[in-house]
């Protein structure tokens, strides 16, 4: 017989017949009943202690006060408002999101969240989000983290379509002097690739 | 009997359904022309992050009237949070007259401050089609140490079009140790004109 989930192996102790069926399908009941109880907290609770946003950007907001790279703001498609984000072959860096961690974390994050609205033209065009965390500004070096987020990954193409990924933080060398930026890259891609509505949250 | 007393009954239901309905159709309207008249919009929240590097040191979380971030003038910082861009790009058809409202933040007569409105400087340095001052200071009228809102309209010439460059900031034009803070910059086209 296989054993149940969630419980140890039944041992020879245990009696046989029906006592036993309806211990084991009691407890079940109880953890079920435990589950749907934690589902009914609303979910905005929930968001409030586990998640924290560091922001939130629909690219409406920048054009005219950002310096350059601002070419990378284009109207040729929005997924919100009028404006996206857009990287192609003769502007293969978009605007690019850069703080001290200092300034947003009380503490040093373990992991974040970033998602983003993404229209690629083909399941080939391996544009990507990338997320770093360098030594502080000016000189950026060594990298303590980069890592990407592929747009490619999410079917289907040539429409908007959202991604996302989590990024573990490293903690040796990560400091509240460290740089964190979050850029889109044209990578391996050959056509312009489009993103809308970004958003890094702290998971904790 | 029954049928007509409830479809006597249901009638001035219906009729508040469609006037809701109409009123509700008019204020969506009504938010939308708005929002189309809306050159300039910021609470400097959304700038945080994306002013490049090394950071631009207006950017401020020292005071704020709603959010985190307002830009400021004084002490080394000369000039503001810099908004620049073509009027054509900001609005789809001609303006004649624009409203500038602000919320600003003066500590005391000593501070200076002024928001600079300023276009059409066509390379090489042409004098400018577009200058207007206005005095942050003067504007809060004794109003000191506190979240004061300014507004003021001004006239564009009739020389505009649509590659007309213009720029939005506050200057501080005399040394003064003492910040000024700028924030909820709304710039609109004034109707009617």
């Amino acid at each position: 017989m296989p054993p149940l989930p969630f419980f140890p192996a039944a041992g020879p102790t245990r009696p046989a017949g029906p006592p036993r069926l309806t211990l084991a399908w009691a407890q079940p009941l109880g953890l079920v009943a435990l589950l749907a109880l934690a589902a009914c907290h609303p979910r905005e609770g929930l968001e409030d202690v586990r998640q924290r946003l560091v922001f939130r950007e629909d690219f409406e907001h920048l054009d005219g006060w950002v310096p350059d790279p601002a070419a990378s703001l284009s109207t040729e498609h929005a997924h919100s408002g009028r404006y996206s984000v857009k990287v192609s072959k003769a502007q293969p860096y978009s605007i690019t999101y850069r703080l001290t961690l200092g300034q947003v974390f009380a503490q040093r994050p373990r992991r974040l969240h970033l998602s983003a609205w993404v229209w690629v033209p083909a399941a080939e065009e391996a544009a990507q989000l990338v997320l770093s965390i360098s030594a502080p500004a000016p000189a950026n070096t060594p990298l303590l983290l980069w890592k990407e987020l592929f747009l490619n990954d999410e079917w289907p193409s040539d429409r908007w379509a959202r991604v996302s990924r989590d990024f573990d933080i490293p903690a040796s060398g990560t400091s509240s002097q460290s740089q964190l930026l979050v850029y889109l890259w044209h990578g391996g891609a050959h056509n312009p690739v489009f993103t809308d509505d970004w958003e890094l949250t702290e998971l904790r | 009997m029954s049928t007509s007393a409830s479809s006597i009954r249901r009638c001035p239901l219906l009729a508040v359904l469609s006037l809701l309905l109409l009123a509700a159709c008019g204020s969506s309207d009504q938010t939308a022309a708005t929002k189309a008249d809306i050159l300039v919009s910021t609470d400097f929240d959304s700038l945080a992050g994306w002013m490049g590097t090394p950071p631009n040191p207006s950017l401020t979380r020292e005071k704020a009237h709603s959010g985190r971030y307002s830009s400021k003038v004084g002490g080394s910082i000369e000039y503001g949070l810099t908004f620049a861009n073509t009027l054509g790009e900001l609005h789809e058809v001609r303006v004649k007259r624009l409203k500038i409202s602000a919320w600003v933040f003066v500590p005391s007569a000593q501070a200076s401050a002024l928001f600079i409105t300023h276009g059409g400087d066509a390379q090489p340095n042409a004098k400018p089609l577009i200058y207007n001052i206005l005095d942050v200071v003067k504007a809060v009228d004794g109003n000191y140490g506190q979240w004061v809102p300014i507004s003021k309209i001004l006239e564009l010439p009739d020389a505009v079009i649509y590659s007309t460059n213009i720029g939005f900031y506050l200057w501080r034009p005399s040394p003064s140790p003492e910040s000024v803070y700028l924030d909820d910059l709304t710039v609109t086209a004034v109707p009617g004109t």
